[in-house]
């Protein structure tokens, strides 16, 4: 080689690295400033949609955040029922059980005694739902979300279903229908409240999905009854993201680029563990696009819980893409909007996505769990497999599960006993994945599966 | 020669030689001890863990750069070939500069410990070095005998400075990896569960044993380097060949196109001048980048080995970036060719920018190989969205600004100390350090990237400024006062805006001070501070049936539900008889009385009869008194709970439904307690005033313990760890000047709202804007229905209930019950005394 090419590729070498590196740097400051303002004109954008962009407008979406003289009344009850809850103070063998008319409950006196206590306050609940009083509970808005503590609420709800159980074994049904029905409303009055919707609602709605199937196991309600029943879980509205709290709008109205001051930044702790000098007008572009995305595909009805590895990668590529699309070369530290970003911005995909797929195999699980109560009193007998359930109203969607999968399902060769189990959302590595065969209490594996995800019908009460 | 005499000329050489390197340590350790003890404090305790190590790194680098200083250093001067070529025995010359560093190495040792005990390090644990820190220093000091030991052997073995040091650092490691080799052996067990103090024993017997060995393989290589030369071996008839005598000479002829003075030759000579030394720095760098990315991308478990692997890499890659720093003065001879090139004219800083380019194209060309590989690789994706590489990704700017900082500081260190054996060990140790308070500086201290990036460049002005005292040799007083004003520039620059924070922080102004501190000495010094805390009733039933864990069935519960009374006051709010004792709030007994003064009140509102409305007014009673006595407390928290305790009393007092019990005593009490305006307001101006001289007057350490006092924790929560301790006594005298101003103005019905405005930003906007925030509540609230809520949906906030509509509610029912009273009593005289018809 001359040393005439030597010395032109000495000065490619000398020059080209930093050359390059002053290219990007500028490159980035410049893409900074541009998502920068396209971040502003986002938020202007929304905030022409209607959508809420600071928390004053936030508040101002809800009625309810502002309390009433009315909806005091219910801070007062929930403050009551609160405190009743807190004199069951003993562990009090089998109080939570939901035993048969026919069987012996030792708990029963406890169980007499807390509803006597409870009953001024259940007629006051009475009273408030009758009256359309909305629900009301002190909310701030917090870093980032609305905050608001469901648990009075849900000890109401828990008292109810204690009711419940102490009627149901005193072989009430119509008593018992009235309070499945009461409990379902206070949890539709829950999704009046605003932020709480997602969450509480769906917490609410959880509950009452486990006492309802609870209460299929032995024979107890007649058919009109459990049409009633069916018609409640139908009605079961749990898409909640629509009314909830704009994920958009809790990020942008902390305002996540205004942090700072003349000489240093002034930030939250867990945003600097993250954004040691300010968050970047790239990550906060990303996010908003992220949460955007992710509202779409929350509303979606149709959304499935992704089974497969291939299925599950689509979908990562997809949000994989906006990180990728984020990557900023000259924020500090981080480059790209990564998990610890998102969690310090509370932008938690799979566990939204969870819940809601979670609430909707719920649903349908119980929904059959009362269809199958209904063929067996129509017909004395369960259904050979779940097709027979068409003659009582149901179809195929009905026990066809988010991952696409159907609802395990058996019956004895008489009828008389049958198993219905759901999908227990692990993949055990020495079995098949999915909801498999045979039901969890006979595999070899995580027999102890079977007290959450399966349950046994008995065509009479033992 | 006199034998004596000739030791004594050694050992005095020698020293000479070492007592710079010494000075310079101990110098280097006092500023870093000095640094340490001054800011360790503010630093997180990975941090301050790792200061305790500083006493040990020191000796280290002292036994690792003796040799290279006692040996290469002479090498390159020639200096050891003329001693070889005199008349002495070699013998001593080979001890005498053993004997000066080991006499030099436990003189650092005592240094050490000595600033040690001064700077108090207590070597406590913790910290990501407890294992190594859980090692007895006396292995250490072994250890350090070895590394000196080894330094003089790879001295002796190698021609330059540089691949002396670099070899020290396999034979350092040795004892290490052979413990790990021993405890992988099968017979002796697992390494994992080995415990340390077993591991020194082993390591330090290695060392022991390897000390002998190392010291007979030095002197071996002392010996052996200053024997006469070996005679050239000329080559025998059959080697010649007629051909050879027309060989070309070795050095190639001129070019056509030499690199005339020009940049590029500048490279070229800081490549080619030691080829060895560019590839050696290189090489790590590259494989340091590499295990970079395998860290950034790869997603779960990594292997331990994998990760000894990276770890080392990366490590090894940034002491190859502070050691291409070191290589621009200090490479290998390189003062002497700046010289040269200084007597040719070179302008001094082309020869800075020749000298600094290869590094500065090599670490560019380093961050954007990252770049690309990173941006065509992507973001590492895995179908569990929790799975995630061990580092996340970092951005071309960090990376650069990390290079920066540790070959900057080098580069500086090099120029400082253009003695390779010292600069390249103290370099890579001061790089660090500089990192370190960089990254503190903007993560603790909250500094803007903009001033950090500007101290950055720092080294590199000053080695700029004073490249031509440099290349001239002149090392004057324009030289080291560039030096020092830099360092000095640079150890506090980073500091600057966080003093400029503080000093701005809202404090309050001296002059109220002046004013209210008599007042409030005088307060403090009136009051006891024996508040008396609240407690629940025994719940527990702690008697012969009590168990722990055993589940009872439903009779005995129904028994035990009946002794427990749980609709007495007594069972909820225990506060003592002492109805003239201040009360010490705790929220959750005071939420629990309203939730259970709401049961007591929903079951007489179902069934008004004498026991339940009984029972309603004991709970009452219980939450009037409890109010009153939190209104005599110094805590200005006891002032905020005791609001939320009249604003339920305003709300259940103003209900219609309790109409009827308005005659009764326990409801003509709280209508007394919550029409009290004036006296509200000057418990609350006591409590604050109070409240601030304590806290004001309690030293730093005892903060935590004044919870209700001082300012809550969460107050100022934005302000960055680094300096917020040390604003929260300012930022409590600021929200205790706003508040006595609050209440000023409340009191003279004068506009809050500028008022509660600035408390809002003073806490940093809690809840966002105002109008969502803790206090939207205390305005605005003119022509809007009154509704009292209890439960605040902020907790902790100073003000929060104060001059809402509630006390203006209890004042005006209080005044409307009298007056009604009044009138009643009027009547009732009228309707006794004759009527003017009657009397007509």
């Amino acid at each position: 080689m001359s040393y005439r090419a030597t010395d032109v590729w000495y000065r490619v070498w000398m020059w080209g690295p930093p050359v390059l590196v002053v290219i990007a740097i500028t490159w980035g400051v410049g893409r900074e400033y541009w998502a920068t303002s396209r971040y502003h004109a986002i938020v202007d954008e929304l905030e022409s949609n209607g959508v809420p962009v600071t928390t004053t407008q936030i508040r101002d979406r809800y009625e309810s955040f502002e309390p009433t003289k009315e909806s005091l009344e219910w801070k007062e009850l929930l403050d009551a029922v609160s405190i009743l809850r807190e004199m069951s103070r003993d562990s009090v063998a089998g109080l939570s059980d939901l035993v048969p008319p026919n069987k012996p409950w030792p708990a029963k006196p406890f169980a007499e005694l807390m509803s006597e206590q409870a009953q001024p306050l259940l007629e006051k609940m009475d009273t408030l739902l009758a009256d359309d009083v909305p629900v009301w509970s002190p909310h701030a808005i917090q870093n980032r979300y609305a905050f608001v503590s469901y648990h009075p609420v849900s000890s109401l709800q828990a008292q109810l279903h204690d009711e419940f159980r102490l009627v149901y074994h005193n072989g009430d049904s119509d008593r018992a229908l009235s309070l499945i029905q009461t409990s379902y409303e206070l949890g539709q009055q829950i999704g009046e409240m605003g932020g709480l919707r997602l969450y509480s609602q769906r917490a609410l709605h959880r509950e009452w999905f486990d006492v309802v199937r609870e209460s299929m196991k032995a024979e107890f309600w007649d058919a009109g009854q459990l049409r009633e029943i069916t018609k409640l879980i139908r009605e079961c509205d749990l898409s909640g993201a629509a009314s909830d709290v704009d994920l958009v709008s809790s990020f942008v109205a902390w305002e996540p680029l205004k942090r700072t001051s003349n000489f240093v930044i002034y930030e939250d702790e867990g945003e600097r563990s993250v954004f040691f000098f300010g968050a970047t007008g790239v990550h906060a572009l990303a996010a908003v696009e992220w949460l955007q995305a992710d509202r779409e595909e929350l509303e979606d009805p149709n959304v499935t819980r992704k089974r497969t590895k291939r299925e599950r990668e689509e979908d990562q590529e997809r949000f994989g893409e906006i990180v990728d699309r984020s990557r900023n070369w000259v924020s500090v530290p981080y480059a790209t909007m990564n998990l610890d970003v998102r969690q310090v911005w509370r932008i938690s995909r799979p566990n939204r996505l969870r819940l809601q797929t979670q609430q909707h195999n719920q649903r349908l699980w119980t929904l059959i769990a009362v269809y199958l109560r209904e063929y067996q009193v129509e017909n004395g007998e369960f259904p050979r497999s779940l097709d027979g359930l068409r003659s009582v109203g149901a179809n195929l969607n009905d026990w066809t599960l988010t991952t696409g999968e159907q609802l395990g399902y058996r019956a004895d060769s008489d009828g008389a006993t049958a198993v219905l189990w759901t999908d227990d959302e692990t993949n055990q590595p020495y079995e098949e994945p999915g909801i498999g065969r045979i039901p969890y209490s006979e595999r070899t594996y995580g027999a102890g599966r079977a007290e959450r995800y399966e349950m046994w019908f008995n065509s009479k009460a033992e | 020669m006199n034998e004596t005499r000739l030791w004594q000329g050694l050992l005095w050489k020698e020293a000479k030689q070492v007592i710079p390197l010494i000075g310079m340590l101990l110098g280097v350790s006092a500023l870093l001890f000095i640094v340490w003890a001054a800011t360790s404090r503010q630093l997180n305790v990975t941090l301050q863990a790792t200061g305790d190590i500083v006493p040990l790194i020191m000796p280290a680098l002292f036994a690792a750069g003796a040799g290279a200083i006692l040996i290469s250093h002479e090498k390159e001067t020639r200096s050891l070939n003329w001693l070889a070529s005199l008349p002495i025995p070699v013998r001593p010359i080979v001890m005498t500069k053993f004997i000066v560093a080991l006499v030099g190495l436990m003189l650092m040792w005592i240094g050490c410990w000595l600033l040690g005990i001064l700077a108090g390090l207590d070597g406590g644990n913790g910290g990501p070095l407890t294992e190594l820190k859980q090692i007895h220093p006396a292995f250490w000091f072994l250890h350090s005998i070895y590394v000196l030991l080894c330094g003089f052997y790879t001295a002796w073995r190698n021609k330059n400075a540089f691949p002396a040091l670099v070899w020290i650092i396999p034979l350092a490691l040795l004892p290490f990896l052979v413990v790990e080799i021993w405890h992988a052996m099968p017979f002796v067990g697992s390494s994992q569960y080995a415990d340390v103090t077993q591991k020194t024993w082993v390591m330090g017997i290695v060392t022991a044993l390897a000390i002998p060995i190392a010291g007979w393989f030095a002197y071996r290589a002392g010996r052996r380097e200053l024997q006469a030369d070996e005679p050239e071996r000329l080559l025998g008839r059959d080697g010649l060949h007629s051909a050879y005598a027309w060989r070309p000479p070795e050095t190639s002829a001129p070019s056509e196109l030499p690199f005339r003075n020009s940049l590029t030759s500048l490279v070229w000579q800081t490549i080619h001048s030691s080829r060895w030394m560019s590839i050696g720095l290189s090489v790590p760098l590259l494989a340091g980048a590499l295990a970079w990315l395998v860290l950034t991308n790869h997603l779960g478990q990594i292997s331990s080995w994998l990760m000894v692997a990276i770890q080392v890499s990366i490590g090894l890659s940034l002491l190859a970036v502070s050691w291409l720093g070191v290589a621009v003065f200090t490479g290998d001879g390189s003062s002497g060719r700046l010289k040269f090139l200084a007597d040719r004219g070179v302008s001094p800083h082309r020869a800075w920018v020749g000298r600094h380019w290869f590094g500065v194209s090599l670490l560019c060309g380093i961050s954007l190989l990252i770049l690309v590989v990173q941006a065509i690789l992507g973001t590492p994706l895995s179908p569990d969205a929790y799975d995630r590489p061990a580092v996340p990704e970092v951005s071309l700017l960090t990376i650069l600004a990390v290079f920066a900082v540790v070959y900057g500081v080098s580069q500086w260190t090099s120029q400082l100390v253009p003695m390779l054996a010292a600069s390249a060990f103290l370099a890579p140790v001061l790089s660090l350090v500089a990192l370190a308070m960089l990254i503190n500086a903007g993560v603790g201290n909250g500094v803007r990237l903009g001033w950090l990036l500007l101290i950055a460049v720092l080294p590199f002005a000053a080695t700029w400024w004073t490249m031509h005292d440099f290349m001239d040799g002149r090392r004057g007083v324009k030289y080291w006062a560039v030096m020092v004003g830099g360092a000095v520039l640079f150890m506090f620059a980073p500091s600057v805006p966080s003093t400029i924070a503080k000093a701005r922080f809202p404090s309050m102004p001296q002059d109220r001070v002046a004013e209210l501190l008599p007042e409030a000495r005088a307060l403090a010094s009136r009051t006891c501070f024996n508040a008396i805390p609240m407690r629940q009733g025994d719940l527990e039933l702690r008697d012969e049936l009590w168990s722990p864990t055993g589940e009872i069935d439903g009779e005995l519960a129904v028994d035990r539900f009946r002794q427990r009374n749980f609709m007495s006051a007594d069972t909820w709010m225990v506060i003592g008889d002492q109805d003239e004792n201040p009360l010490r709030a705790d929220w959750w007994n005071v939420q629990n009385g309203f939730e259970a003064a709401s049961l007591a009140k929903l079951r007489w509102k179902q069934d008004p009869d004498d026991t339940k409305k009984e029972q309603l007014a004991a709970f009452v009673d219980r939450l009037t008194m409890i109010a009153k006595r939190l209104r005599l407390s110094i805590r200005w928290y006891d002032q905020e709970v005791a609001d939320q305790v009249e604003i339920w009393l305003v709300n259940n007092l103003s209900d219609e439904a309790l109409r009827p019990l308005r005659s009764e005593e326990f409801f003509q009490n709280a209508l007394t307690q919550v029409g009290d305006f004036e006296g509200r307001q000057a418990a609350r101006r006591r409590a604050l005033l109070i409240s601030w001289y304590r806290d004001r007057e309690t030293p730093m350490r005892l903060q935590g313990t004044l919870y209700g006092i001082s300012a809550m924790e969460d107050w100022f929560e934005r302000v960055p760890m680094g300096w917020r301790s040390s604003i929260l006594k300012q930022g409590f005298g600021a929200v205790v000047d706003r508040c006595l101003s609050l209440l000023d103005k409340g009191q003279s019905g004068s506009d809050l709202e500028s008022d509660f405005r600035a408390l809002h930003v003073l806490f940093d906007r809690p809840g966002g804007d105002f109008e969502t925030s803790p206090f939207a509540d205390n305005v605005n609230q003119k022509g809007k229905p009154w509704v009292g809520t209890w439960t605040p949906a902020y907790q902790g906030y100073i003000a929060a209930s104060w001059f809402e509509p509630w006390e203006y509610k209890g004042q005006e029912m209080l005044e409307m019950d009298r007056g009604e009273a009044r009138v009643e009593n009027e009547s009732t005289i009228e309707s006794n005394a004759p009527s003017e018809e009657e009397v007509q």
